[in-house]
């Protein structure tokens, strides 16, 4: 094994297998591989989620069909959670940081690279085994997706799912943690020369508030789940309260964090598009950096609203953190709109993406203050209402912002730029079905539908609302295939990308796309750091010089 | 690495200021929720120390030692998923996972290189490789600094020696060391 | 207060302000797609990235915001005694009924008289639970499984029943009438029929429900 590797010489390193070869992606220690691997997997998955909200969409079309029977929907439902949560929204979001912060801060590779290989394989096979319960006899998990005990035990749940479940969770958790640990150990510890943490570009930043967030958190949810696995052996155990409001407080302690795990990255995405495609620097960075930490600490501190209605925590605290988060979220909306307000705007498909998760967050964030309100949760918890407000958080917004992500970076990692028509296809049709989707739930919350309910009655007035969500959410599932077109067509008619074909901020659209083995080379250098967006620094100097020569 | 101390001490100090909050202001009836604060301040202060460990003894700055291939890890992965389905179909299955474990472990001595090895074997892709470490804490305490000696890191790789001609019989003889290494392990594996 | 009352005020004010924001924001974004396309303008509408005057001070604001926001659900939880129900709990409600959620039906037993009322929660056979109108009633919520929840939608009250714990819910049912509860907390195969009825009838027949010993009224 060793001899292979003195053949090594300075200017080409031998990897031990070949480079392109299937085997050289899947033990490769290339930071960019395994985030796409990651990235990648969790889109494949996504569809996989998004078919099961499809046909539980088909089943609530009108009352009493009979699409699916009420223990598949059940399974349905748990599972669209469970993988949306588990195994798309969190690894896309770490995955992305472990593709781009080594790239955004000067770094060769990952530190760690083959203990994050590790953490891909983790969450890899925690999704194959969780979405394995489908093929056990009793079917997949169908406790919901933060599978409260007793109902998780064996006695009232018995089966494989469940078990297959928890091991899942575990094992796509405990990768989680790893990649955001040494994602985080390189922001801090690997950069480049003149790279300071002040200059890194606000998606690093987010990212160093996400990992934050999963090294407090995850662990917390391995413990939970063991609890779970206890009871899975002596179901005894969860006829005592305590264990039972344990859980629930172990699982909300990561279950909230985890919320802004699905939420920074994106964020930051976003903001560096709308600066990237308003042509100005992204307006107040260190507020933003500053307001991204403040979030991730307060986030350790909230999980309590979602037991408001348990009668068993401190309410008014709970109430008290959430709203506070209103602080950093305002500063994040307040500089990502002077940003706007102060540039010249390209509509590209990822700015339209960006755009509209403003407003379309901005709903998701606004009901988070009344379900942070004691008084008012009591009617919204576990309702429709709560579907909405989660929805409008997670799809219309970290989802509309995951895409801005994509079409954004998607040259720098593939090479190939993506087509504007069809990106643009798949931005109205998205706009318009996300809305139609989730806007009607709200009305059906307040009038008194609980989530989670596989029919309803005619009498139930639910009828209209439910129908306009189903043909919202297939709008949303052309979108979802216009997108996979867009791709098809990108990688079998290439259009090849230039280094930097967005004139862009970040250091990583100074190197090549896709950027080579160690993401810079002699011919795409390391451009001098000055400030968070180096390559706008170069061009500024360049107009400038210009100017007095003229 | 002073941002770094400053986020991870503010994230202690504010949520201990909350703990407290919690604890006077709200009353809560449990314990759980004062022992959730300890234990993620203590994760997050815990990694926070491993990284200002990590700065004083040094390992700051563009990487360049890089291991050649994750198998290791892979197995490592394998061997934990096939483990943990023990807890749904039998733990049994938990005797199985001990071998790509131990694989893993084998494979993964030979994945990283040594330190010192030559060629500098993790010249970034085809250039230079970058200059020395950008930050190096060397002293008995902050603000008192000695001479680096010769050798230390903080100079920088050493200077590779002059490329040697790639020689058929060299090439021969490895390949054939390789191919014994390859029958040994089959041959240990058999046994 | 009845519950709903607290939450259709809070409700009003919240969306209130939550409107506002969402057309403040709406409208900036709007403006700026309008008239800052790059076709249109040549520069930039001003240079500078950071304004840390206007900045601290939007902070001082939002800060403002969040104690009145705080302020107000504060208030609205109080009005609902902590959370703990309506009535001032030195009052001594007319009605304390104990209320037992299973997989997947309630039963319901009143503590002043021997009567229960239970069901099958299956095709017209849900149980219906007699209250006074206009007097604090009192359920004691436990679970006989797993947890479910309690859920009275016109009312705007909910609250989780467990096994092994009691909560307690106080609250007035203003007028005579007859509304749906649901189970809230998902809790199985036929969590979507576990549904009660809460029928308020006025005290002098409530008196006769009781002793009559469950006989309908």
């Amino acid at each position: 094994m060793t001899t292979t590797a003195g053949r090594s010489t300075p200017t080409e390193p031998r990897p031990g297998v070949k480079a392109g070869s299937v085997v050289g992606w899947l033990a490769s220690t290339d930071h960019k591989r395994i985030g796409l691997l990651t990235v990648g997997t969790s889109l494949v998955l996504l569809l996989v989620a998004g078919g099961l909200a499809m046909a539980m969409r088909a089943q609530l079309t009108q009352p009493q069909l009979e699409v699916l029977s009420n223990d598949l929907y059940n399974q349905f439902f748990t599972m669209h959670g469970s993988m949306m949560i588990y195994m798309v929204m969190t690894p896309f979001a770490i995955g992305i940081g472990l593709y781009l912060v080594p790239l955004q801060i000067g770094a060769p590779n990952v530190a760690a690279p083959r203990t994050t290989m590790l953490s891909y394989w983790l969450y890899l096979t925690g999704a194959v085994v969780m979405l394995s319960g489908f093929s056990a006899d009793s079917g997949a998990a169908d406790h919901g997706w933060y599978a409260y005990p007793p109902l998780a035990s064996s006695r009232y749940t018995p089966g494989q799912g469940v078990n297959l479940w928890i091991i899942g969770v575990a094992l796509s958790s405990l990768g989680m943690l790893l990649m955001a640990g040494t994602v985080l150990w390189t922001v801090l510890l690997k950069r480049a020369r003149g790279m300071a943490m002040l200059r890194m570009p606000v998606f690093s930043w987010s990212i160093v508030a996400t990992n934050l967030m999963v090294i407090g958190a995850f662990p917390t949810l391995l413990v939970a789940v063991g609890i779970l696995a206890g009871g899975r052996v002596y179901p005894d155990m969860f006829t005592e309260n305590i264990w039972n409001i344990g859980y629930q407080h172990l699982f909300w302690f990561f279950g909230h964090p985890v919320v802004y795990v699905m939420f920074f990255p994106f964020v930051g995405a976003v903001a560096e598009v709308l600066a990237t495609f308003a042509g100005r620097r992204f307006f107040g960075y260190k507020f933003l950096v500053l307001s991204l930490l403040l979030f991730a600490a307060l986030s350790m501190s909230v999980w309590g609203h979602h037991m408001f209605t348990t009668g068993q925590a401190a309410s008014n605290y709970y109430s008290l953190t959430s709203i506070m988060l209103v602080i950093p979220a305002g500063i994040e909306y307040f500089d990502m709109l002077a940003t706007v307000v102060g540039g010249r705007l390209r509509f590209t498909t990822p700015m339209l993406f960006a755009l509209a998760f403003l407003p379309q967050f901005l709903i998701g964030g606004l009901t988070g203050i009344m379900v942070g309100t004691p008084a008012l949760d009591y009617q919204m918890q576990d309702s429709y209402f709560l579907v909405a407000h989660w929805h409008y958080t997670l799809a219309a917004g970290s989802l509309f912002a995951l895409f801005a992500g994509v079409y954004f970076w998607f040259p720098k990692a593939s090479g190939r730029m993506l087509r504007e028509g069809l990106g643009k296809a798949h931005f109205w049709l998205w706009v318009a079905g996300t809305n139609l989707t989730f806007l009607p739930m709200f009305w059906l919350g307040l009038n008194g539908m609980p989530r989670r309910i596989p029919t309803y009655l005619p009498r139930d007035g639910f009828t209209t609302e439910n129908l306009i969500a189903t043909i919202g959410a297939g709008l949303l599932a052309v979108g979802g295939l216009v997108f996979i077109a867009n791709v098809v067509v990108a990688l079998r008619r290439p259009h090849q990308a230039p280094p930097d074909p967005w004139q862009a901020h970040t250091l990583e659209w100074a190197t090549s796309s896709p950027p080579p083995t160690f993401n810079f080379s002699e011919r795409y250098p390391i451009p001098p750091i000055r400030s968070y967006a180096p390559l706008l620094d170069l061009r500024e100097q360049e107009q400038s010089s210009r100017a007095e020569a003229g | 690495m002073k941002s770094a101390h400053a986020v991870v001490g503010a994230w202690a100090t504010g949520n201990l200021v909350l703990a407290l909050i919690l604890l006077f202001a709200f009353r809560p009836a449990g314990f759980i929720e004062q022992l959730l604060y300890i234990w993620s301040t203590a994760l997050v202060a815990g990694f926070g120390v491993a990284v200002l460990l990590a700065t004083r003894a040094g390992r700051v700055g563009t990487q360049r030692r890089q291991p050649r291939r994750a198998a290791a890890g892979i197995f490592a992965a394998l061997g934990l998923a096939v483990g943990l389905t023990g807890f749904a179909y039998g733990w049994w299955l938990s005797v199985i996972a001990f071998y790509p474990l131990v694989l893993a472990a084998w494979l993964a001595r030979g994945e990283r290189l040594r330190r010192g090895t030559r060629p500098w074997p993790a010249a970034l892709g085809d250039t230079e490789p970058a200059g020395p470490p950008r930050f190096v804490h060397y002293g008995s305490s902050l603000g008192t600094a000695t001479a680096v000696p010769a050798e230390h890191a903080a100079h920088g790789p050493p200077a590779p020696p002059p490329p040697r001609p790639p020689h058929r019989l060299r090439k021969a003889a490895l390949l054939a060391a390789g191919a014994r290494a390859v029958v040994e392990m089959l041959r240990r594996r058999r046994r | 207060m009845p519950f709903s009352t607290v939450f259709d005020q809070l409700f009003t004010v919240w969306a209130a302000i939550a409107g506002g924001v969402f057309v403040l924001v709406t409208g900036i974004v709007l403006v700026a797609v309008l008239i800052n396309r790059a076709k249109r303008r040549r520069k930039l509408p001003f240079r500078a990235s950071e304004n840390k005057p206007v900045e601290l001070g939007y902070v001082v604001v939002l800060a403002g915001i969040v104690a009145a926001l705080f302020y107000g659900s504060y208030q609205a939880n109080s009005a609902l005694n902590h959370g703990k129900g309506l009535a001032a709990e030195t009052t001594t409600p007319a009605a304390r009924i104990d209320v037992t959620a299973y997989r997947w039906c309630w039963d319901f037993a009143y503590q002043s008289a021997p009567v229960t009322v239970t069901g099958t929660c299956t095709t017209n056979d849900f149980p219906t639970v007699v209250v006074p109108a206009g007097q604090p009633v009192e359920f004691n919520l436990t679970s006989r499984d797993v947890v479910h929840a309690f859920w009275l939608p016109d009312f705007a009250a909910k609250r989780d029943a467990y096994p092994d714990h009691v909560n307690t819910l106080r609250m007035v049912f203003p007028e005579e009438g007859r509304w749906r509860g649901r189970c809230s907390e998902y809790c199985g195969t036929h969590h979507v029929t576990m549904d009660f009825y809460v029928r308020a009838v006025s005290p002098a027949e409530y008196q006769q429900y009781l002793d009559s010993g469950g006989a309908a009224v």
